[in-house]
């Protein structure tokens, strides 16, 4: 069974985009979220296998909504992404239990590899 | 492989500007108040987010550009800069300089020459504060070439010796790691840095190459070497270090205990990584604090939304029209004796196609703000230009009207502000003389009244310059030049409409262009709407703007002519009449008649649709169009009535056809051309003088 993803980002345009890359590669993208509080929201209701997360979000940032999510569940599998010069906050976000990180603008190659890698 | 994003290249430019329209809105509401931080927070966000779609996109000039002005809001953000006015008028620029970036980027045309606008903002991250972020220099400035593979084995002190040395005591053995990173990785370090995460829990890394500090600020290549003491075989360290991303290669090897002079010594803790990296995390952990400052949400991209192609929903209202076409077919069918049955699910269609209709209009209305929303912005910069004072009020940009109309109705609303700013508006010294409050108010406001919306633009300056137009008007010959009668206030309003007439003599940089008045009214007619004009000297004046609803259904005469039936929009069409031949005269080959006292020309429909002129009995039906002042009466071959017609335009196939608007489908399923009424008087009084 494909490996279900929630993905995290406040704008409609990255939304798309990774769900485009996402469904193309074999991953079932099961929700979106505009910000870190539905993520964690849908992250209870969905229980995807991974969560991609956008750090600069309104309501909640991607770094608080990663701990709250490993409050949740320690397991998650969580992958951060960021622009550039973000960098603090990924390491925050990585020390906060991401698995890893992706740097916009995404590479379709670096988004698989990234989901894959960290379901395993 | 780049991500294809063409087909996401629609709602990136929908969404792209609602960014920069709450940024211009943001940034006005920082000037008013500097030191609020949710707006600036706001603005961050806004920036960030509008940086992150454009490198998706690959507009890499757009992203650069964002990234500019988000170091500044950062400076902003932090405190390390203040909102002075002449940050605010650089921000202003920023936001519009991106707004013509992404035109120009959306119509793949040559980028202008930015380099003035990107030095200004160096300027003011460089002096007033510290947010230089070292991965971006280094995208703008190629990475220096140092450090460069060729990497020599780590070389090991006594410490380092003495530190294996214990750590195979408790059996730990030392591993030497070499890895190389994908070419092109971002945010090198911080890849480094997982690397380190992901060995720290199976081991100690005792040293790395080159230095952790030069990992850090990623003085690097691709290539690194670090030593570490594990338990773990070195095929799961291997296994490891491969599962994390952009990691191309990774040789993991023991390093042979032999060769190494085994001392006794106190075990060292030479963790040099351990010591740098989490520095670096506690200072950005405190960076991430101060941007973690909730944020608030305007909402804009709520769920509630959905983003439709326009053409998808022009697409389903034509399908509509079309459906309630086919159901008036079929209750006209159906009227003469059926029974109870069918009568009952006709009503039922006719009930839920009515329905269905009035929905889908609804999907065409958008609200007025998307217009109203950038006043604000304008009137600050005219206002600012012209040293005045003005406060702008706008009331109910939540009213709806058609898509098509608000995009529209745009350019004669700035005219309009723009004359106000310009002409209406004293300076606060003249304001002050007058006993008026030194602060003058344009108030802009949209509600509905029946099947229309009227836009009222109104100040409280000092009225239309009567005097001024009169002298105005006889300078462009308008007016004789002995011209003595008096002249009022609506003489005034009228002149102001002519063709012609256009009292700025001021070229600003903003207005620029100068249209006049008499643009403005064409253009709101030609969206069947009406405009007003009300001045009270002294006191301020109000141009009220009144439109249709909607331009996708409108009321209409239908006529025939040679056989056709032909539509007229409604309110083109003054009157009707029926004319005896006997009452026609000819003035310079025009046909004529005397209608209550003015001369009406008089042309034949089908002569003037291209067709042979028909022959009409001795009594002519006649209806009379104006448009734009000038009245024509036409004669047609017979009047059918009013209804209600679902405006289709004419396919690309055709293209623009002369004197035709579009097209619509009656009850019997023909086709009626609908008359563009604005053509059908144009080019005619000049031969008609």
């Amino acid at each position: 069974m494909a490996k279900t993803v929630l993905i995290t980002d406040d704008t409609a345009f990255m939304r798309m985009t990774l769900r485009s890359v996402i469904q193309k590669n074999g991953f079932q993208v099961v929700g979106e979220a505009a910000d870190g509080v539905e993520a964690v929201k849908k992250y209870v209701e969905l229980k995807p296998d991974l969560v991609t997360m956008d750090i600069t979000m309104p309501k909640m940032d991607g770094i608080t909504a990663i701990r709250e999510i490993m409050k949740i569940d320690s397991d998650a599998k969580i992958i951060v992404c960021s622009a550039m010069g973000q960098k603090p906050m990924v390491i925050d976000a990585l020390n906060a239990g991401a698995k890893d990180f992706l740097v916009k603008p995404f590479d379709a190659q670096r988004v698989i590899e990234a989901l894959n890698k960290a379901i395993n | 492989m780049k991500m294809d994003t063409s087909e996401f290249k629609d709602v990136f430019e929908a969404e792209a500007r609602d960014y920069l329209q709450a940024l211009n809105q943001d940034l006005l509401q920082l000037e008013n108040n500097p030191d609020d931080s949710s707006v600036l927070n706001e603005m961050f966000r806004a920036a960030h987010s509008l940086k992150g779609m454009s490198s998706t996109m690959g507009y890499q000039e757009l992203a650069d550009f964002t990234h500019q002005m988000e170091s500044v809001l950062d400076l902003l953000r932090v405190g390390e800069l203040t909102a002075t006015e002449e940050i605010n008028n650089i921000l202003f620029k920023t936001i519009d300089i991106l707004e013509l970036l992404l035109n120009k980027t959306l119509l793949n045309q040559e980028l202008p020459d930015i380099s003035h606008m990107v030095n200004q903002l160096n300027v003011i991250i460089k002096n007033k504060g510290k947010y230089i972020d070292q991965t971006d220099i280094e995208i703008s400035a190629p990475s220096s070439q140092s450090g460069q593979s060729n990497l020599a084995t780590i070389s090991l002190d006594e410490y380092d010796l003495e530190t294996i040395a214990q750590a195979r005591i408790e059996s730990f053995d030392a591993l030497e790691i070499y890895i190389r990173l994908r070419p092109k990785t971002l945010l090198k370090s911080v890849r480094v840095y997982t690397v380190f995460q992901a060995l720290e829990q199976v081991g100690t890394i005792i040293k790395c190459k080159p230095s952790a500090e030069e990992l850090e600020n990623e003085r690097f290549d691709r290539d690194f070497a670090l030593i570490l003491l594990t338990q773990e075989d070195k095929s799961i360290i291997e296994k490891l270090i491969n599962n994390i991303s952009e990691i191309e290669s990774v040789i993991v090897s023991e390093i042979n205990p032999e060769h190494k002079k085994e001392t006794e010594g106190r075990i060292v803790k030479p963790l040099e990584t351990r010591e740098n990296l989490p520095k670096s995390t506690t200072a950005a952990s405190s960076a991430v604090k101060q941007r973690t400052t909730p944020l608030q949400s305007k909402g804009v991209f709520a769920d509630k939304f959905t983003r439709v192609e326009t053409e998808r929903l022009d697409n389903l209202i034509n399908l509509v029209g079309e459906l309630v076409i086919s159901k008036t077919q079929v209750m006209e069918i159906n009227t003469n004796g059926s029974t109870e049955h069918v009568k009952n699910a006709l009503v039922q269609l006719d009930r839920i196609t009515t329905e269905l209709q009035y929905a889908a209009m609804k999907l065409r209305m958008v609200p007025i703000k998307q217009v109203f929303g950038r006043f604000p912005r304008l009137v600050r910069d005219l206002a600012q230009a012209h040293n005045k004072d003005i406060n702008l009020e706008i009331i109910g940009e939540e009213t709806e009207l058609d898509r098509s109309l608000v995009n529209k109705i745009g350019d004669p609303l700035v005219h309009l502000i723009r004359n106000s700013i310009d002409h209406g508006i004293e300076t606060k010294e003249q304001r002050k003389s007058l006993g008026k409050p030194p602060q003058a108010t344009i108030r802009i406001s949209a509600y509905h009244e029946g099947s229309h919306v009227l836009i009222k633009v109104a100040d409280d300056g000092q009225g239309l310059d009567v005097e001024s137009i009169k002298r105005t008007a006889i300078e462009r010959g308008l007016l004789p030049s002995n011209y003595n009668a008096i002249f009022t206030v609506n003489e005034a309003i009228n002149m102001i409409f002519e063709p012609g007439f256009s009292t700025n003599d001021y070229v600003t940089d903003i207005s620029g262009r100068g249209v006049g008045m008499d643009i403005v009214k064409n253009i709101v007619e030609s969206l069947s709407g009406h405009i007003e004009i009300e001045s009270k000297t002294g006191q301020g004046l109000c141009v009220t703007i009144k439109l249709p609803l909607t331009l996708a259904i409108i009321k209409a005469l239908l006529v025939k002519c040679q056989n056709q039936t032909y539509a007229i929009p409604i309110q083109a069409v003054k009157e009707s009449l029926l004319v005896n031949s006997n009452q026609i005269k000819t003035v310079s080959q025009q046909q004529v008649i005397v209608l209550r006292n003015e001369v009406l020309p008089l042309i034949d429909l089908a002569e003037f649709l291209g067709f042979a002129p028909s022959s009409h009995g001795d009594v002519l039906s006649v209806i009379v169009i104006e448009s734009q002042g000038v009245k024509i009466g036409f004669i047609i071959d017979d009047l059918i009535g009013q209804q209600e017609i679902v405006i289709k335009s004419l396919t690309d196939v055709l293209g623009d056809v002369y004197g035709i608007s579009g097209a619509t489908v009656l009850g019997d399923g023909q086709v009626a051309l609908i008359l563009d009424h604005s053509i059908l008087t144009k080019g005619r009084s000049e031969s008609i003088g």
